[in-house]
């Protein structure tokens, strides 16, 4: 054990600035990340040592570091005293010890009162797990298929499977409730239902109206990279299974959308029940308390979840790979390419517009929302994002907190221009392979379809899966493609919606602008 | 650290620059003095450099006393003590502005 310091003094006002000034030199130095909370802690103990004692004290404070670990301590000759404990502890000491997470120890021998606090270590940013935890599933996929077959089988289906189903069980059992709260709150923030409407209108019109063009103009543009039979479309009349699943937006009971996860559903009646409780105002004063504080313990409740975010990207991907192997991009190279292509140009366009907007360098603009981006991009999950993207938007970017609680929950579900995109280059790919004989109009169908049934796609990973199966079936193409379709969509719905995360976050700062609604100051920090 | 106050009737505006820190806290006491009458407190930090666990005790003791007999706000925190106040979970207890 090596001693790092050893000060002494005579306990005063003068000393405990001298001490406390030292010591957050020396974290700074160090670069502890819990100097902050290691400093008030100390501080606080001192003032609360130094008003206990009527007669001056002298005091030691001292750390060592053991096995990499920094221990403080602080000894004090004298009477018993424990400043610690809920009787004896000043009232900051008190809250302090209630949310910093620090747990100092006390003890009296000899009529010397010691404390000692152990600095936590520093750890990883919660991206770098994510990484980490991406990084392990390609080494794992590569690895893989050199296992014996009877391991990666029971491992896939006993471990990783297990592990996957936990975390997207407790993702769904959450997610209908968070979207429900986030958007009733952010409605309840809105000062009337002209305000609702004036913002409703604006965000929905400015999404739907970028998804349908993106499916026109993207749709046009990648029709040269694909080599298409021309004859009688083998269109499936199965456009009835697609409208139904478009127009059963309306619900049959207030309870089957959070059983099923329906989120258009879920959103529908936050919306009219938002509605109807700003009509309301004042009558329904504590429930929109209710609404605001339960916000919060859903956003906090996700949160907790998705802490085992790196175990199951982790699982899910080595699943994957395991499962379908990495050979299946030798032989879908072309529309990977294309699919990464153009999230990753659109994306950037996007930054760069904002960027160019709001005089904001772009490497710093897209270094905000990174920590989003990589959740959105290795769990293809605009859900499991929702808690950061939110602090985000507000600490970060200067969204307004009502607009962001409003306008993230409903765009994660309907902004689809990525998403859109991708699913018209599986399908030409598709169709292509399949040697499906198409007709020009058929081209004008895929485009309205995929804009229509986008916004039916649930915001978690997997999401995407629910809609492939009807859509593969109305456009014709044999059952036979199906496996591989869906893990082409799978591995698009990953960079897709890492893009989507990003291009929800720049509309909602030109939004939230247009709106009166955005603090530049915080942007430009 | 130089604080100064400004009374209007029962609103009592405490402006503080500076660090506030063990030293300096005393000083910020005697200068929010009794506040028996005042219904609304409000410190504006618009030049608070830093704020330590001394000068958060004293804000405490001053939200106390304003929770039985009226209101206190604090604003104007710049992000280095707003950062402090969330991770000292003060932000919990604090109106902020």
């Amino acid at each position: 054990m090596a001693e790092v310091f050893n000060l002494k003094y005579q306990l005063n006002e003068e000393a405990i600035v001298e001490i406390t000034e030292y010591l957050d030199d020396l974290l700074k130095k160090y670069k502890i990340q819990s100097k902050n909370k290691t400093v008030f802690m100390l501080e606080s103990m001192l003032l609360d040592i130094r008003a206990h004692y009527i007669d001056t004290i002298d005091v030691s404070v001292s750390m060592r570091k053991r096995l990499g670990r920094n221990t403080l301590r602080v000894t004090y000759a004298g009477e018993e005293f424990n400043p610690i404990t809920t009787d004896e502890a000043g009232p900051q000491t008190q809250i302090l010890l209630a949310n910093m997470g620090l747990v100092p120890s006390w003890s009296y021998k000899e009529h010397i009162n010691e404390i000692t606090l152990a600095i936590p270590r520093n750890h990883l940013r919660d991206d770098s797990y994510l990484l980490i935890a991406l990084i392990s599933s390609v080494i794992a996929g590569l690895i893989g298929p050199h296992l014996p077959q009877a391991f990666t089988s029971f491992v896939s289906e006993y471990i990783l499977c297990k592990l996957s189903d936990i975390f997207l069980s407790f993702l769904s059992v959450f997610a209908g409730i968070l979207i429900f709260f986030s958007i009733l709150s952010g409605i309840c923030g809105m000062e009337s239902t002209s305000d609702l409407s004036k913002k409703g209108r604006y965000m929905l019109s400015r999404t739907l109206f970028s998804g349908l063009l993106g499916a026109v103009i993207g749709g046009t543009l990648f029709i040269p990279f694909f080599r298409f039979t021309y004859g009688a479309a083998d269109v499936n009349n199965g456009m009835e299974d697609i409208y139904r699943m478009i127009l059963d937006i309306i619900p049959s009971d207030p309870v089957t959308p959070f059983m099923e996860g329906n989120m258009l559903q879920i959103s529908l009646i936050a919306v009219i029940l938002g509605g109807i409780m700003i009509l309301l105002d004042n009558r329904v004063s504590q429930v929109r308390e209710l609404v605001l504080q339960s916000n919060t313990i859903m956003i906090s409740t996700v949160e907790f979840i998705c802490r085992l975010l790196p175990i199951y990207i982790f699982a899910d991907l080595t699943k994957l790979f395991w499962d379908n192997g990495l050979d299946i991009i030798l032989i879908t190279w072309k529309p990977l390419t294309m699919c990464i292509a153009i999230n990753l140009l659109y994306t950037l366009y996007k930054l760069a517009r904002v960027s160019l907007k709001y005089k904001i360098d772009i490497g710093a603009l897209f270094k905000k929302v990174f920590p989003s981006f990589i959740i959105g991009l290795t769990t293809a999950s605009s859900m499991a994002a929702y808690g950061t993207s939110l602090d985000i938007n507000e600490s970060k970017l200067g969204i307004d907190h009502g607009y962001s609680a409003f306008a993230t929950a409903l765009k994660n579900q309907l902004h689809s221009t990525n998403g859109i995109l991708s699913f018209i280059i599986v399908i030409y790919f598709f169709t292509q392979y399949s040697g499906t004989t198409i007709n020009p109009a058929w081209f004008v169908s895929v485009w309205i379809v995929v804009f229509l049934i986008n916004p039916a796609i649930p915001p978690v990973s997997g999401g995407v899966l629910v809609c492939m199966g009807i859509i593969m079936d109305q456009f014709g193409i044999p059952a036979s493609c199906l496996g591989m379709a869906a893990t082409l969509i799978m591995i698009f719905d990953f960079i897709s919606t890492g893009s989507k995360v990003v291009l929800v976050h720049m509309d909602e700062i030109e939004e939230a602008d247009h709106l009166g609604l955005l603090n530049k100051k915080i942007l430009s920090e | 650290m130089t604080a100064t106050k400004q009374q209007d009737g029962n609103k009592l505006t405490i402006y503080i620059e500076g660090k506030l820190n063990a030293v300096t806290s005393p000083e910020l006491e005697s200068v929010i003095g009794d506040l028996a009458g005042t219904e609304e407190l409000i410190f504006d930090l618009k030049d608070l450099i830093y704020i330590s666990s001394a000068g958060l005790r004293v804000l405490l003791t001053a939200q106390k006393i304003m929770d039985d007999q009226g209101r206190m706000v604090v604003r104007n925190a710049n992000k280095d003590v707003m950062d402090i106040f969330k991770e000292t979970g003060f932000l919990k207890i604090f109106e902020i502005e």
